[in-house]
This record gives structure tokens, sequence and C-alpha cells, in this order.
């Protein structure tokens, strides 16, 4: 796919998705606005932004060494938590006025204790996030959020009303249906948009405010609709694995001849193929039950594999996957008993499966050229 | 036999009772300490044995999945995770490196925690028995609650019955009345799989003997505060494996009699002013669970460098006492003891505030002048910690090792290795 005519619109996404403080962040602090930043998918962005807040993910992009996060973690631990923390020290996260955690694993976890410690942000809140689905758990983790939103009111002076939350929530499910527009574009023969490309855009989803973000997006949605679409003859891949928010990793798979089409990520489909619940009388619960059994699960969820496979497989049959690339920042045990899993789920039933650790930023290109390489070839055999 | 994978167990039997015939006909000065416990290995696994080739319910569980109401149940439970470990950590078996070997070709990362990826691949490769039901939980650590999962997908295992018990971060009683709904929801569990009731005056006994244990296992700690500590490394830890560790111990006056055998030793050694070593110039804690070569190890340090491990991750003793005046309370101790005090638990589970303390507790009480943190490869949270822990070290002016190894895979880093590590270490510092 010729990617060098891409559209301002992929641009500005592009330009979002490839730095921490990008021109969307800097726009709403120019403006006045407070940032709140926040790890793992599970911490429910609406109640930040129903603070009058922007919740921003965060990440470590840009990010070209881990020497100061090395004295705080050893080298065991995922290389992800450690350009974070290293990019927190050298103050890459001094325009965040909070963040927020779930204990997500273990080292992110920690990564909580340790910022505590070492940097200074004024609002820092960490969630206990269940690792089963059920009724308990529902209600555990809606009081962890009625925790953060009295937290949050107590420390910005704002009020977090139940009508605010619910516009909240109806905000971000457009954002949602919009996500899900654009992955639908790439069901089909000629998708109109890389792999690459959408998970920018996905990133940049957790980088704006979102009525701006929508705009954009539903503007890229036109665009895309109206293109040109050159048909792929390549192999359609599904993407899944750890938290994955570089494009440039994507482009290399995809630059072996593939096309990503689809995937099980929590920067891509994950955070949106379902939306959160706006019928329920309490919009807590809702974002509770959303995040626990309502959209698709997370690899540290005990018992939900079952759900996980099953959500994949429904993806390799619309997205016409032909083979799926699992992807793990090594140290990290979830993805590695996931890909063990999946492993066994994709024998059983012949999809052809290749599994890949990287480290958080991206490095050895060619060894991975050439095992993408090997195993396209493999498919096509 | 071998259908039931009981070959694995069956052979390290035959070698704790030909351990035990050896100390009773050759007795040691460590015999007394050692019999007890070899004894009460041999007693779990004849348990087990019997259960199986009977087909009479048992569960595959932890320490930390409520071995005390399994004992009120009337239910053998077993650690299907330490199969392979038995045997080498006492010398008695030479397959351990085979056994990780055949580990290291299973489809799991071999950065992942060592001793869960043995307990999968003992568990594929047929040479643990099947339990009648699973109990799991989700703390200490991400690699032990996701080993239920894997376990729970290999062929000829994924009819087996499995609960997975949920831990929360906090400590709170909002936490523990959590932490209490899920023990509550095991023994629904665990009496719908194996027809056996929960007792709970039977559950009242066994908390309350435990209860006389944990004094007595406090007890035993603060006399190991003496200068000289009145016995070697690690043998404090002997304390879990009575109080936790064994199926056919948990809350038995068993266990409370080797506990008052073991205070008593103690106490005359700090009367008479005798301590393990002879010369004690280093009083190390060692932040992390005892090694699987942790012999080997411990006989180098005390002899060689006049170093004594005088307390560890697990032998330290902060349990609370047990409420048992009502079946609430029994629960919610339980809940208390399982999901926030056990070893592992309480370093890995919550925030790192939790650790901190004990670590300044340990520092200040046991008179600690050097801090080992093996950094077993495994443990990614602890990993994470490595400069928290350093930190709380330099408030007391604590020299602090950071060493790097597998505390189940001696391939990892080689003893030899560990030890040149100790000794360039040592010899930086003026023990006088």
């Amino acid at each position: 796919m010729n990617t060098s005519n891409r559209s301002k619109i992929l641009e500005g996404f592009n330009e979002v998705a490839g730095g921490v403080v990008n021109p969307a962040v800097q726009g709403w602090k120019d403006g006045g606005g407070k940032v709140v930043g926040y790890f793992c998918s599970s911490v429910p962005e609406e109640i930040i932004s129903a603070a009058g807040l922007l919740p921003v993910r965060v990440r470590a992009t840009g990010s070209t060494g881990t020497d100061l996060a090395d004295a705080y973690f050893r080298p065991t631990t995922c290389s992800f938590a450690r350009h974070c923390f290293d990019t927190a020290l050298r103050g890459g996260y001094g325009f965040a006025d909070g963040v927020v955690w779930a204990n997500t694993c273990d080292v992110i976890r920690r990564l909580y204790d340790n910022w505590k410690d070492e940097i200074d942000t004024p609002f820092l809140q960490i969630l206990s996030l269940p690792k089963k689905s059920g009724e308990e758990q529902v209600a555990w983790y809606r009081q962890e959020l009625e925790n953060l939103k009295e937290a949050l009111e107590g420390h910005f002076g704002v009020e977090i009303s139940d009508e605010r939350l619910w516009e909240s929530i109806i905000l971000h499910n457009e954002t949602r249906r919009l996500q899900r527009q654009l992955y639908d574009l790439r069901k089909g023969n000629a998708p109109p948009i890389t792999g690459a490309e959408s998970l920018a855009v996905m990133i940049a989803g957790t980088a704006m405010p979102k009525e701006q973000y929508n705009q954009a997006l539903e503007a890229l949605l036109d665009e895309l609709e109206q293109g040109h679409r050159n048909e792929h003859g390549g192999a359609r891949l599904m993407l899944e694995g750890s938290m994955l928010d570089d494009p440039a990793y994507v482009k290399v798979i995809e630059d072996q001849g593939a096309l990503v089409v689809a995937d099980a990520l929590c920067f891509g489909s994950r955070i949106m193929w379902k939306d959160v619940d706006e019928t329920g009388a309490d919009p807590l619960e809702a974002l509770s039950r959303y995040h626990l059994g309502g959209r698709p699960s997370c690899a540290r969820m005990i018992g939900e594999h079952p759900q996980r496979i099953g959500y994949i497989k429904d993806m390799i049959r619309d997205f016409h996957v032909d083979a799926v690339i699992s992807e793990r920042l090594m140290f990290c045990d979830i993805s590695g008993y996931e890909q063990f899993l999946l492993g066994s789920d994709f024998r059983a039933d012949g999809t052809p499966y290749l599994q890949l650790d990287r480290e958080y930023m991206l490095g050895g290109v060619g060894q991975m050229r050439t095992r993408v390489q090997a195993f396209l070839e493999s498919i096509e055999e | 036999m071998g259908t039931l994978g009981l070959d694995r167990m069956v052979h390290d039997l035959e070698g704790f009772q030909g351990l035990i015939q050896e100390l009773e006909v050759n007795p040691t000065p460590a015999a007394p300490l050692m019999l007890p416990l070899l004894k009460s290995a041999t007693a779990d696994y004849e348990q087990i044995i019997h259960t199986v080739e009977q087909g009479e319910p048992w569960i595959g569980g932890w320490y930390s999945t409520g071995p005390e109401i399994l004992a009120a149940m009337g239910l053998p439970w077993y650690c299907i995770g330490t199969t392979l470990l038995a045997g080498p950590s006492l010398g008695l078996a030479d397959y351990l490196i085979d056994d990780l070997e055949e580990c290291d070709r299973l489809a799991i990362p071999t950065d992942s925690c060592t001793l869960l990826r043995l307990a999968v691949h003992a568990t594929a490769a047929g040479k643990v028995p099947r339990p009648t039901a699973i109990i799991g939980a989700t703390g200490p650590c991400d690699s032990f609650a996701l080993y239920h999962e894997a376990v729970g997908g290999l062929p000829g295992w994924r009819d087996i019955p499995m609960l997975t018990m949920d831990a929360a971060y906090w400590n709170d009683e909002r936490s523990l009345a959590y932490g209490a709904s899920q023990l509550r929801e095991m023994v629904s569990f665990v009496e719908e799989h194996t027809g056996r009731k929960l007792d709970v005056d039977r559950l009242r006994e066994i908390v309350e003997e435990t209860n006389k244990q944990y004094i007595l296992w406090a007890e035993y700690n603060e006399l190991r505060r003496a200068v000289p500590c009145p016995h070697g490394s690690f043998v404090g830890f002997a304390a879990f494996i009575v109080t936790q560790a064994s199926s056919t111990l948990v809350g038995s006056p068993m266990a409370t009699a080797f506990l008052e055998a073991l205070v008593a030793d103690a106490e005359q050694r700090v009367r008479e002013g005798t301590g393990a070593l002879e010369n004690e110039k280093i009083r190390l804690l060692w932040f992390e669970v005892r090694p699987v070569w942790f012999l080997e190890l411990t006989q180098w340090l005390e002899q060689e460098c006049d170093a004594n491990i005088v307390m560890d991750m697990y032998s330290f003793c902060p349990y609370s006492q047990i409420d048992t005046s009502t079946e609430e309370s029994l629960f919610r101790g339980l809940a208390q003891r399982y999901f926030v005090e056990m070893p592992m638990t309480r370093q890995a589970r919550g925030l790192a505030q939790n650790f901190i303390d004990d670590i300044r507790r340990m520092i200040q009480d046991y008179r600690i002048n050097c801090f080992f943190y093996p950094g077993h490869m495994g443990h990614k949270e602890a990993a994470a910690s490595q400069g928290i822990m350093r930190k709380v070290c330099q408030e007391y002016g604590v020299p602090f090792l950071a060493i790097g190894m597998d505390v189940w895979d001696p391939r990892y880093t080689t003893l030899d290795n560990m030890k040149e590590q100790m000794l360039q270490f040592f010899d930086t510092l003026d023990f006088g």
C-alpha cells in the first residue's frame, strides 16, 4: 500500500502517537487544562474526562534508554515499565497533574510505588482491579471507582456528578463507535489503511481530548471511505499480545509483504469492541461491569481464556485473517502464559501462529524481519 | 502406578525414608530438627499416594489456598508445584537438571518463574497425580495465578474442576471481607466437588492450634535476635513448613510439639551464649525464597565467611492471632492469614510499604549488618522493588547486595559465581 500520500488527518494522528507530549496535550495545557495520566486500559478514562481533566495513557514514546530507571529496576523487568519510569525521572511526565494506576501486573503496580517515592506528581492513585469477573468483583471495582471519583473531586476541586459521568460515557462510546467503523474498513479485500496506521489512530485516541479526536476520526473515515483502495495480495495478519504502542513495529511486519488487518491489543480492538452500557442507573457500576467481563478480556484475567480465544477466533473469521502473530514484551509473564495457551489452541485448529519477543523500543529488526519472512513463506506453502 | 503419576513421589518417599533411617542410626547435630521435618514429608507423601491409589478425593493446592479449611474438611492437599523440587532440595535426587532441560522445551518463556514452569512441565509430563480439584489464587504474583490457567488447559487436566480465589490489593476491612467471601466460595466449591462438608467446630480447633503455633514461631524468632544467633541459616524456615506447608501437620499438635522443641533448644542455647557459628561476624537478611541448593550455600557462608542468615523472607513471622469466637471472625482471620500475611503474598501482593516496614523491623530487631537481595529471575515485582529495598538499607547503613539468580535452577547463576559475588562484596566491607 502506498503510504506516501496519506492525508493530513492521518499525519496528525501520527504526530500525536509519536510523542508523549504531543500538540493536542500541549494545546490542552496551554489552555489551562489539567492532565491525568493513566496506566492500563482498565482505568476508566470516562471518570477523568467527567472531572474536566484530560486522560492521557502513559507511554514512553521517544525514550532512548533506561539508565536512570535501571537503578530501581532489575533488568528482568519489562522494558515498558523501565522506559516509562526513566521518562518520568527525566521530567518527561512533569506535565501530568496526576497519574492513575490499576494493579495490572507485578511490575506496573511496583512502578506505582517507585513513582510515588521519586516523582513529584501531585495526584497519584492505584486501583485494586480484580483478576476475576463476577458480581462480587463488579461491586468491588465499582467501589474502587467511587474512591477514584472522590479522590479526583477532592484533589482537583471539581464535582463529578452522575450526569457528567453519563455524558462522558456517551462521548467515549462515540469514540469507540468511530474506531469500530475504522476497523470495519479493514475487513474487506482492499483495506484503505494499514495496520501500522490504524495503530497510530488508536494510540492518538488515548492522548487527545475526545471531542477533538472524534471530529478528526470522522473526517478520516470520510476520506478513507471515499478514497482509492488497492487490492492487497499478501497475507492478512492478526496481532495479539502485550501492550504495543509503536506503529513502527507493525510496519516492520507489514514491510515483509503482509497486512495487519485485526488485533486483540489493549491499544487496539480490546478498548473499543464493546460499548459501556448507557442504559443502567449507576454510571460507576456500568463502568465496572464494562471492565470486568463487558469488554474483550485481558490475559491477566483468570478463567477467561475461553472468552479470549473465542474473541480472537471471531476476529479471524470476520477479518479473513490468514495467520496470527503474538508479540510479547520480554519478561511479561502474563503474555508468556497466554502465548502458551494460544499455541495449544492454534495447533489444534491449524491456525498459523508466530510468537515474537520484543523490547519496548524497537530493536532487533533484522532478526524480526527474518522470522516474519520465514513465517509468511510457511503460510504461502 | 505409572498411570497415576505417582512414580516421582514414590521415588522421593523412599529417599525420605532412607534418610530418616540413616539419621536415626547415626544421628548428626541437625538430626533433632531434620527428623520431624522428614517424617512430615513422609507422612504427606504417604497420605497422597494412599489417597490417589484408593481413588479418594484430594486437592491440588498451595500453602495459601486454605490449608486449615481443607484440614477441617478431612481433605488431603498437596502442592503439585513443588513435586520436582522436594528430592533435589534434600540432596536425595539428581533429576533436577534433566527436569529443567525438559522444562525448557515447554512453550512458556524461560524468563518466567522456573518453579511454576516446572509445575506445568511436571503436570504435562505425568509426573504428578491428578487431584480431584484444584484451588488457585490470583496472588501473590502473575505467574502463580497463570500457572493454574496453564495447568487447567493441559490435555488430561481440562476436566478437573478449578477455582481461583481473588486477593484484593489492600489490607483493610473491606479487603478482608472480600477475602472471607472468596474463602466461602472455596468451601462451597470443595464441598460440591468432593462431597466433604466443612465442620466449623473442627476448623475452630485447628485454628486455635495454629494460634498457639504462631505464638511459638514468634517466640522462636525473638530468640534468633540474640547475638550470636542460636541456630543456623534458614532453621526458622522449618516453622513455615510445619505450620503452613504440610498437609498432615497443618493445625496439628505434632507441629506445636515441634515448635515447642525448637523454642526450647534455642532458649537453652541463648542462655548458654552458644551461637550456631563460633565466630559470627555477618548477620545476613536473605530477602527471598529459600533456594533449592540452600544446604550447600549456607554451609559455605557459615564455614567460610562466618555469615549466618539470621532472618529471611519466609521465616519472618508477622502473623496475627485469629479470633475464633464466631464463624465470621474465623473466616476474616483466615483471609488475613492467606491473603495478607503469608510469605510471598505479604511481600508481593499489596503496596511496597508492606515489605518496607518488614525490612525496617528485621534490620533493627535482628541487628542485620548485611542484606542480600537474591533477585530471583521469576519474581518480577521484587525485581521492580530493588531500588526501594536498597533505599531502606541505606537508611540504616546496611550494605546491600543484589545478586541475580534462579532459586530453582543452579544453571542460571552457578553457585561458584554467586560465591564469588558474595566474597567480593564481603571483601569491600569491614566486618572486623
